[in-house]
């Protein structure tokens, strides 16, 4: 009985360009993608021993703000020079689109290690997608993460 | 037995959904419910593979069938 299914996730934000083009900044902060999108940022940082900010800097340290306001930040340390994030890397939402996308300057930063963060980040996020969509369909939700994959099981006895 | 919905997330972002122990077609009703709460979530899931279990092929089948039987129906009754 059932079936599996597979699919390339995408992450599209339909709703918020227009809360960022309204400046709703109130609303944008409490919408739930955005806490959503906090928590997978603030899961990576954990992970990394990094922090998240409103904002990244560009190559020569200036703030630039990110509309989602989040930031993932790693520093570098002796042990971590290339895979760190000294200027941080931002979540920038397209307004035309509503399409995330991540914007900053990787200068110093291994490639391979800036590409994982951000399909860190996009994982996290549909990770936690599926666990707020199953609650909300009345199932319990558990997950663990095992070599790379994060494996969510939800039960329902209804 | 319960139902259960396994996820696994891979970090391409390929998401592979099995769903267990639902009878008949109920395993696709849940699935639309899910899309639709993704969807919400700004998740939205491309080129979509379908891989049914025997007792999904079962219930098509019968569900097939029962429509044929329907269109007959239909057409002797005009």
């Amino acid at each position: 009985m059932s079936h599996i299914e597979e699919g390339k996730t995408s992450v599209v934000f339909a709703d918020l360009p227009a809360l960022i083009q309204r400046q709703d900044l109130a609303a944008l902060a409490q919408h739930p993608c955005i806490v959503l999108l906090r928590q997978a940022v603030a899961l990576m940082a954990k992970q990394y021993g990094g922090e998240v900010k409103p904002h990244y800097y560009d190559y020569n340290y200036k703030e630039q703000s990110a509309n989602t306001g989040l930031a993932l930040h790693i520093p570098q340390s002796v042990e971590r020079l290339r895979h760190a994030l000294p200027r941080g890397i931002g979540l920038v939402i397209d307004c035309q689109t509503g399409a995330l996308e991540f914007r900053g300057d990787p200068w110093y930063v291994d490639p391979h290690f800036y590409q994982q963060m951000q399909k860190g980040i996009v994982q996290k996020y549909t990770v936690l997608a599926h666990m707020a969509a199953l609650r909300q369909m009345h199932y319990q939700v558990t997950s663990q993460e095992v070599e790379g994959h994060v494996n969510i099981t939800g039960v329902t006895y209804a | 037995m319960p139902r259960k919905v396994i996820v696994d997330v891979s970090e391409e972002g390929v998401a592979r959904v099995d769903y267990i122990h639902f009878e008949g077609a109920a395993c696709l009703v849940e699935s639309q419910r899910l899309h639709a709460l993704l969807t919400q979530f700004g998740v939205r899931i491309e080129q979509t593979t379908r891989t049914p279990k025997p007792g999904l092929l079962v219930a098509n089948a019968a569900q097939q069938e029962h429509m044929g039987h329907l269109e007959i129906q239909e057409a002797k009754e005009r």
